[in-house]
């Protein structure tokens, strides 16, 4: 079955005009040449260090600021002639949850106004705002002040809000952030939750690298205003295979073992401290099975073994320095 | 339809907020009363120097200047409220929120704008009660309450698009709080020529001409002319003040609704409605 694109953008640039006088104007390049298709259904992580251009790349996809070239269509809409209906087809959560509560409305009536607001149905406003509220375990709270909750519960009051139009599309900037362990740890399972249960496509900005890793299929690193790296998770770790590395404990190598072993032109790096052998390869598995036979061989006793498989934030540091995976 | 609920949401949300803290109405009631007692005292002041210049209005200038102030007070916080609404929301961070709601700001404005309308109306209806029964404010007795309402809904109407206009600098020149230039200078030119405090006869000749340019000038005449003449839509100063002010209030409305819509389109083409430059 062919994968449908929700989103497709291709070599989308965005500046943004910074003052630094009273009339004088400097160009800052949040977007450079971004292009980016993103699933129907799928979870996308964009990652990046704060001014990378995640949220810049956010807001251009949903229909709130235009972007000064480039083309691209988010649910078949043109960016640049349909932002209305893109912003109508799309939910979006600040990073804050306190942008878009007031304070002066209970949990339930804050989103009975954005019910409103959002044009949903006298008739199914009711059954909705109740179906969110279970959704996301707001009930016991739905007559507490958004000021008398946690950060937590007033991040999923934000999300509960954009969830009350069942858009396709749902951006998350950074939907974590300033909340502790378990409020986050809360935040995610919900999350998957929606994307599960409503087939909502989230596309999330974070820089927390875990996060990324344990929500996202797919990942974009962006730095600089670029997107230096794109693909499953999976696949950008295979793509470092070259580098991978592994550790074997064992007593008594002798210098002689060690050159034999860097003899062999798979081994980029290969050194011996602490009792223990570090192999850095471009070739894992033949030069694992390589390096036990030839242990076993010279009667080494093997204590532990683990290759030392790359995290995404690994991915992540060594393509933002080293520049795009080729 | 959906527009309009979407609207009135947003003028519910202050209702609330009233609800929390009434204090800031029992204030705004105090202030409007305070700045409506103080001019009536100078009027009072100067009635008998005054008397002359103001023969067309049977030479009352105390009922003159509190009639011009309390629609002066109310149609100076229209004029504003556009802007300040941005500035709020923008300050807030609630107004990238706004726009990606498909309603948009227009929805946030026009609620705004119906909750200030009818919030000061509330408030000013009361002070002219209570000039006319308490302070005994002369009002002829055969007033057309539909002649003050036409005037009145004019008059807040252009007021309302001259702020629309001025809001649209808040993305064109990008003033982003404090005061904005074009209802700064309305507000100054219509406190010092629309004769809300003297008759603009007493205004040089030279300089009278501005006058002519300032809305407030026809709507402050037209609605004292109704209520101490009790003149009607059909007296021919009247109708042709009328026809001046549905003019100003087409031209401001409709100027004010394409610059701000450019203004939000100009914004979206830059740095965003939710960023500073």
């Amino acid at each position: 079955m062919a994968v449908e694109n929700i989103i497709e953008i291709n070599n989308i640039v965005k500046n943004y005009r910074i003052r630094k006088g009273l009339f004088k104007f400097e160009n800052f390049k949040a977007l450079d040449g971004v292009s980016l298709s993103i699933r129907r259904g799928e979870i996308f992580g964009l990652l990046g260090t704060n001014g990378a251009g995640k949220t810049t790349l956010i807001k251009v996809m949903a229909g709130l600021l235009q972007a000064d070239c480039g083309t691209g269509t988010i649910l078949g809409f043109d960016i640049y002639n349909d932002h209305k209906k893109i912003r109508a087809n799309v939910s979006l959560v600040a990073p804050t949850a306190d942008v878009g509560t007031d304070n002066n409305l209970t949990v339930r009536q804050n989103l009975e106004f954005w019910a409103v607001v959002y044009n949903l149905q006298k008739e199914k406003r009711e059954k909705r705002i109740n179906d969110v509220l279970n959704f996301l375990d707001l009930k016991e709270y739905e007559n507490f002040w958004p000021i008398s909750i946690s950060a937590g519960m007033r991040q999923k009051l934000a999300i509960a809000r954009s969830l009350l139009v069942q858009n396709p599309i749902l951006f998350l900037d950074e939907p974590t952030v300033k909340l502790d362990a378990k409020g986050a740890q809360s935040i995610r399972e919900f999350i998957r939750k929606i994307n599960k249960e409503f087939n909502t496509t989230i596309i999330l900005t974070t820089h927390y690298i875990f996060e990324a890793e344990e929500l996202c299929e797919r990942v974009a690193i962006m730095d600089k205003g670029k997107i230096i790296s794109c693909d499953f998770v999976d696949n950008l770790r295979n793509n470092l295979q070259k580098y991978d590395s592994f550790t074997i404990e064992c007593d008594n190598l002798s210098t002689e073992i060690i050159e034999k072993i860097k003899f062999n032109k798979n081994v980029l790096e290969c050194t011996y401290e602490n009792r223990a052998l570090h192999i850095t390869t471009d070739k894992l598995e033949n030069i694992l099975n390589f390096t036990v036979s030839f242990l076993r061989k010279e009667n080494i006793d093997i204590h532990s073994m683990e290759t030392n498989e790359y995290t995404l934030e690994d991915i992540f540091i060594k393509i933002t320095t080293e520049g795009e995976i080729k | 339809m959906k527009f309009l609920k979407s609207a009135l949401s947003f003028t519910k949300l202050e209702f609330k907020a009233l609800k929390f803290y009434p204090s800031s109405f029992v204030l705004s009631v105090i202030q409007s009363f305070v700045n409506m007692g103080i001019w009536l005292f100078v009027s009072l002041f100067l009635k008998q120097y005054a008397k002359n210049a103001l023969s067309g209005y049977n030479g009352d200038f105390v009922s003159y200047m509190v009639i011009g102030v309390i629609f002066f007070q109310n149609a100076g916080s229209i004029l504003t409220l556009p802007f300040q609404s941005l500035s709020t929301a923008f300050w807030d961070k609630r107004l990238e929120i706004y726009n990606s709601s498909g309603s948009g700001i227009w929805a946030f404005l026009t609620g705004k704008f119906i909750w200030t309308f009818v919030y000061n109306l509330i408030i000013q209806l009361g002070i002219l009660i209570f000039a006319i029964f308490v302070i005994g404010i002369k009002v002829n007795s055969s007033i057309s309450i539909v002649s003050v309402i036409v005037f009145y809904l004019l008059f807040i109407l252009t007021c309302f698009g001259i702020g629309l206009i001025g809001a649209s600098n808040f993305f064109y020149l990008e003033v982003k709080q404090g005061r904005e230039p074009i209802t700064w200078l309305i507000d100054v030119l219509a406190r010092i020529f629309s004769g809300v405090y003297y008759p603009i006869t007493v205004i040089p000749i030279s300089i009278r001409f501005i006058s002519y340019f300032i809305p407030h000038t026809y709507a402050l005449q037209g609605i004292r002319l109704i209520m101490m003449n009790g003149y009607t839509l059909s007296n021919p100063n009247i109708l042709r003040y009328t026809c001046i002010m549905m003019i100003f209030c087409v031209v401001t409305v409709f100027l004010g609704i394409i610059l701000l819509n450019r203004a939000l389109i100009k914004a979206q083409r830059g740095n965003g409605v939710g960023m500073v430059v």
